[in-house]
C-alpha cells in the first residue's frame, strides 16, 4: 500500500491510495462519513427567544455548527454515567451558551463554551439576525455521534474516490496526426501529437465524452482506469484535520476488526 | 456487534454480523475471496424473519479440510494490518510533504 499527497490543508485533502482492493477504499470512505465520531448540539435548553426563528429552526441551526472536537469526550452509549434521557456527565457531553442582543447578528463565535477545545470549527457561521430588542439566551449541550445517524455528526464532507485514469494516445500510422480533444480541456487538447504538452491524468474527471465524439475502437485514444490506484479527494467540516480524519477512518475500521477477531475468538 | 451462527457443516457457514454495515463487511468478503482456502464467500445485508431491522448475513464455503472459523479471524488480523498499513503509509506521505 503506498500513499502519495498532492494536497493536504486543515480542511481538505487529496491524495493517491495504491496497491489496494476496492473494498478497503470504499470502507475508509464510509468510515470518514459515518462512522467518526465528532461533537454536535443535540439538546438546547432555551431561556429566552423573541427572535424571528420559532425555537425549532433556531434549534436545527445551532445543531448544524461543526464543533471541533477533542478526543476525550466519548459517546453516551459507552459512558459509564449511564445517561439518562440525554444527561450525561462531563465525559460525553459539552455545554456551550449564547446570550445575544439585538440589534445584531449572530455568528457561531458568539458561543461561550465550557471547555475552551470544544468551540465552533468556523466563528462566522450566521445563526440568526436580531433587530431592536430581540434576545436569545440558550444552553446548549454537545453529543458525540456518528454521521449514520445524523447529518451533525458527520465528519467528512464531500469524499469520494475515483479510479486512477490512464489516457495513452496514438498518432494516426497514415498521417502522423492526432485528433483528440478532452471536452473539459484538463486532461489534454491537441490536434497533433506535437503539440500535445498537457496531459495531466489526475485532472480527468472521467466524463466519457470523448467516448460520444470519438469511436472507442479508434485506436489514437485509449482510457482505461486502475483498479487498485484511487484518487481520494474529502473535505474535513471543522471537527478534526483532514489527516486526523483519514487517519481516524482507519482506526475505526480496525477497532471493528478488532472486535470481529475479539467475538469470534469467544465463539 | 454480535454474532451468530445460523447454520454450520465442515466446509460451510452462515453467520450473522448484528450491528455491522457494509464499511465493514465488503473488506471481509474481499479479503475472503483473496484467501486461496475459500472456495466462495459473500455477504447479504438482509432482513430475516421476526426482525424489522437488515442485518448482514455472510456465507462462506472453503476448500475441502479448511475449517471456516479459522480463516474468518485469518481475515480479521489482516484487515488490521491493512489498517495499520494505511495509516503508517499516510503518517510517512505527510512527513515527507
Amino acid at each position: 500500500m503506498d500513499i502519495d499527497i498532492i494536497e493536504l490543508s486543515k480542511g481538505s485533502a487529496k491524495f493517491v491510495l495504491s496497491g489496494t482492493n476496492p473494498a478497503f477504499a470504499n470502507g475508509i470512505r464510509r468510515a470518514m462519513i459515518a462512522d467518526v465520531p465528532t461533537l454536535a448540539i443535540e439538546y438546547v435548553n432555551l431561556y429566552d427567544n423573541t427572535s424571528v426563528l420559532y425555537d425549532e429552526q433556531l434549534g436545527l441551526r445551532l445543531a448544524l455548527v461543526p464543533l471541533t472536537t477533542d478526543g476525550d469526550y466519548v459517546p453516551q452509549s459507552d459512558c459509564d454515567c449511564g445517561a439518562v434521557d440525554g444527561v450525561g456527565c462531563p465525559n460525553c457531553e459539552v455545554s456551550l451558551r449564547l446570550d445575544v442582543e439585538g440589534p445584531k447578528m449572530v455568528y457561531s463565535g458568539d458561543f461561550i463554551s465550557a471547555d475552551p477545545k470544544v468551540r465552533p470549527a468556523d466563528e462566522k457561521i450566521p445563526i440568526v439576525e436580531l433587530k431592536e430588542g430581540q434576545r436569545v439566551m440558550l444552553e446548549a449541550i454537545a453529543h458525540v455521534g456518528y454521521g449514520r445517524d445524523h447529518v451533525r455528526w458527520q465528519a467528512g464532507v464531500a469524499c469520494g474516490y475515483k479510479h486512477l485514469p490512464t489516457v495513452e494516445v496514438e498518432p494516426c500510422p497514415e498521417c502522423g496526426n492526432v485528433l483528440v480533444e478532452c471536452p473539459e480541456h484538463a486532461v489534454f487538447m491537441a490536434r497533433s501529437i506535437e503539440n500535445l504538452t498537457e496531459k495531466d491524468e489526475l485532472k480527468c474527471i472521467k466524463c466519457g465524452n470523448v467516448r460520444h465524439i470519438f469511436d472507442l475502437t479508434d485506436p489514437s485514444l485509449k482510457v482505461t482506469y486502475d483498479q487498485h490506484t484511487f484518487v481520494f479527494s474529502l473535505e474535513s467540516d471543522g471537527s478534526y484535520s483532514a489527516s486526523e480524519l483519514i487517519l481516524k477512518a482507519a482506526d475505526v475500521i480496525k477497532g471493528r476488526a478488532q472486535e470481529f477477531s475479539d467475538i469470534l475468538k469467544d465463539l | 456487534m454480535e454474532l451468530t451462527i445460523l447454520s454450520q457443516s465442515k466446509d460451510e457457514m452462515e453467520i450473522l454480523v448484528k450491528g455491522e454495515t457494509h464499511t465493514l463487511m465488503n473488506i471481509i468478503k474481499a479479503t475472503l475471496l483473496d484467501d486461496p482456502r475459500i472456495e466462495t464467500a459473500f455477504y447479504d445485508v438482509k432482513r430475516l424473519s421476526n426482525s424489522v431491522e437488515r442485518e448482514p448475513v455472510l456465507y462462506i464455503k472453503t476448500m475441502p479440510g479448511e475449517k471456516p472459523i479459522e480463516i474468518l479471524k485469518d481475515v480479521a488480523d489482516k484487515i488490521m494490518a491493512m489498517c495499520d498499513e494505511f495509516s503508517t503509509a499516510f503518517t510517512k506521505a505527510v512527513q515527507q510533504k
